[in-house]
């Protein structure tokens, strides 16, 4: 279990306050828009970074005091960040085979093999989807109980995606306890995957809750300004004023369908969140 | 940080035609009978080869993916110290070996006894310059650390120029005839306790430099 709470972080204008809660067996995605602290967020947990104030805890113990082993425990992938270029993934066995007691050289040959990742190229010489590939299987190749992803499918094709998407969910099938971090800016990748949303927005959680929750209540409403005049607000979230009218983001699209029926009425996603709030 | 060096000796082997290259103008400096600036300078090259892997390690902020893997910080300093210690070690024992087949090969008479004394304060000597670099890269960087490196030379150089200027000849010859004086044995002795003061001075360097580090 991952418990951030309090979290505080001061750079120069901007500043992080965060509190979360990552169950064990849950995936959580971490959602929001550049530079709203998502990254600040995953190093402080990682501790590549010192919080100015509030604790951070995995399986209850000070991220500051996890042990070399207690680190065993956790997978991660950086958005931006991986082994030297001048490797390739043969040497990658070797040095991981000699830091995790668990690491499944086998798995990870088969799944290199699976995933058409060369063996003996340098990886200066991958692609990036081969590279996002080989981060996130890094990541799952010890039974690590806790993954732990920075944007692992940022900038990849459909099909890149889906390949690691795939590889997280046998992953979550053949370890039920483990638990997921995850950001991402592709809506779509975490609604088929997470359990529940944290979205940030400059520095601060303005929403968390379950998937289910944003997919089934969640939605836009779009009128002109008279409708809206007359509109019941007491749960419109956000309202924003455009060319064509108004649109409102609510979290109970049921009350507006049943007492409103003349509004458009659109289902809400992840992007709408990001975008409205 | 069995991991840690497997990485590095990894990365290092990328590199082999450099020690091609550095084997091969040792076995020319060794059949010319330059026997003291071969060893000094293939332990030297050794050392500072070792000491790049740093820049590795920083490349893409490589350094954040590292500290994710069962890695403290201080697991990676001490790393980076046995490895740079260990690779001057082990090309100084190869380069004396080298000198001495390429010296005989070459027909050159070497006295390998009275040359041995100042073989072994080369080994210390490179591990401390090898160690001097890693606190310089972690503060400023591989290219800004190179820049601190030449300007602490620079410094050094100053200080013996002036310190030279400040006494004079008789004195300083004075200074030469006490040292001749001295022990060989003492020498080296604080020579090597001197090598090792200083590189647990910049260990503790690198170690408070990275432990402030944020990533």
């Amino acid at each position: 279990m991952i418990k951030v709470d309090n979290l505080a972080k001061k750079y120069g204008d901007f500043g992080l306050e965060v509190s979360l809660e990552i169950p064990d067996g849950t995936v959580t995605g971490l959602i929001g828009k550049n530079g709203a602290g998502k990254s600040t967020t995953i190093k402080a947990i990682l501790g590549l970074i010192k919080p100015d104030n509030g604790h951070i805890t995995i399986n209850g113990k000070e991220v500051s005091e996890l042990t070399n082993s207690d680190k065993c425990m956790i997978g991660a992938t950086m958005s931006d960040s991986g082994f030297s270029m001048y490797l390739n993934a043969e040497d990658v066995i070797h040095i991981l085979k000699k830091m995790y007691p668990l690491f499944e050289e086998s798995f990870f040959r088969n799944k290199c093999s699976e995933l058409r990742i060369p063996m003996d190229k340098q990886f200066k010489d991958f692609s990036t989807g081969m590279r996002a590939k080989l981060r996130v299987l890094i990541a799952i190749s010890h039974k690590a109980e806790i993954l732990i992803l920075d944007e692992p499918t940022a900038g990849l094709d459909v099909e890149a995606r889906n390949e690691i998407l795939d590889l997280l969910r046998q992953y979550l099938v053949d370890n039920e306890k483990c638990s997921i971090l995850i950001t991402s800016h592709i809506s779509t990748d975490l609604e088929g995957l997470c359990d529940d949303i944290y979205l940030i927005s400059n520095g601060k959680v303005v929403v968390h809750e379950d998937t289910d929750v944003i997919l089934g209540n969640y939605a836009l409403l779009k009128m002109d300004e008279k409708s809206y005049e007359s509109l019941d607000k007491e749960y419109v979230l956000t309202t924003k004023k455009d060319s064509y009218g108004v649109v409102c983001l609510t979290n109970e699209r049921q009350f507006y369908a049943e007492n409103y029926p003349e509004l458009v009425i659109e289902n809400g996603n992840i992007d709408d969140l990001i975008l409205y709030i | 940080m069995r991991g840690l060096l497997e990485k590095d000796i990894r990365l290092l082997f990328k590199r082999k035609q450099i020690f091609i290259v550095i084997i091969v103008v040792e076995l020319v400096l060794g059949m010319s009978g330059s026997g003291t600036f071969a060893v000094l300078y293939f332990t030297m090259l050794a050392g500072i080869i070792a000491a790049g892997t740093l820049s590795y390690d920083e490349f893409d902020n490589g350094f954040g993916f590292l500290f994710t893997l069962p890695i403290d910080r201080k697991t990676y300093i001490r790393e980076k110290y046995v490895l740079c210690i260990a690779a001057c070690a082990a090309a100084w024992c190869i380069s004396i070996v080298l000198y001495i087949v390429s010296g005989i090969a070459g027909g050159q008479n070497i006295n390998f006894i009275a040359q041995f004394p100042e073989f072994v304060m080369i080994f210390p000597g490179m591990s401390m310059l090898a160690t001097i670099i890693l606190p310089l890269q972690l503060k400023y960087g591989s290219e800004k650390g190179k820049i601190a490196l030449f300007v602490i030379c620079g410094c050094l150089a100053a200080v013996l120029v002036f310190a030279k200027n400040l006494f004079s000849e008789e004195s300083a010859i004075g200074f030469i005839n006490i040292i001749h004086g001295i022990p060989m044995g003492t020498i080296m002795i604080g020579i090597t306790a001197l090598c090792a003061i200083v590189i647990f001075v910049t260990y503790s360097c690198s170690l408070r430099i990275l432990s402030n580090k944020e990533l």
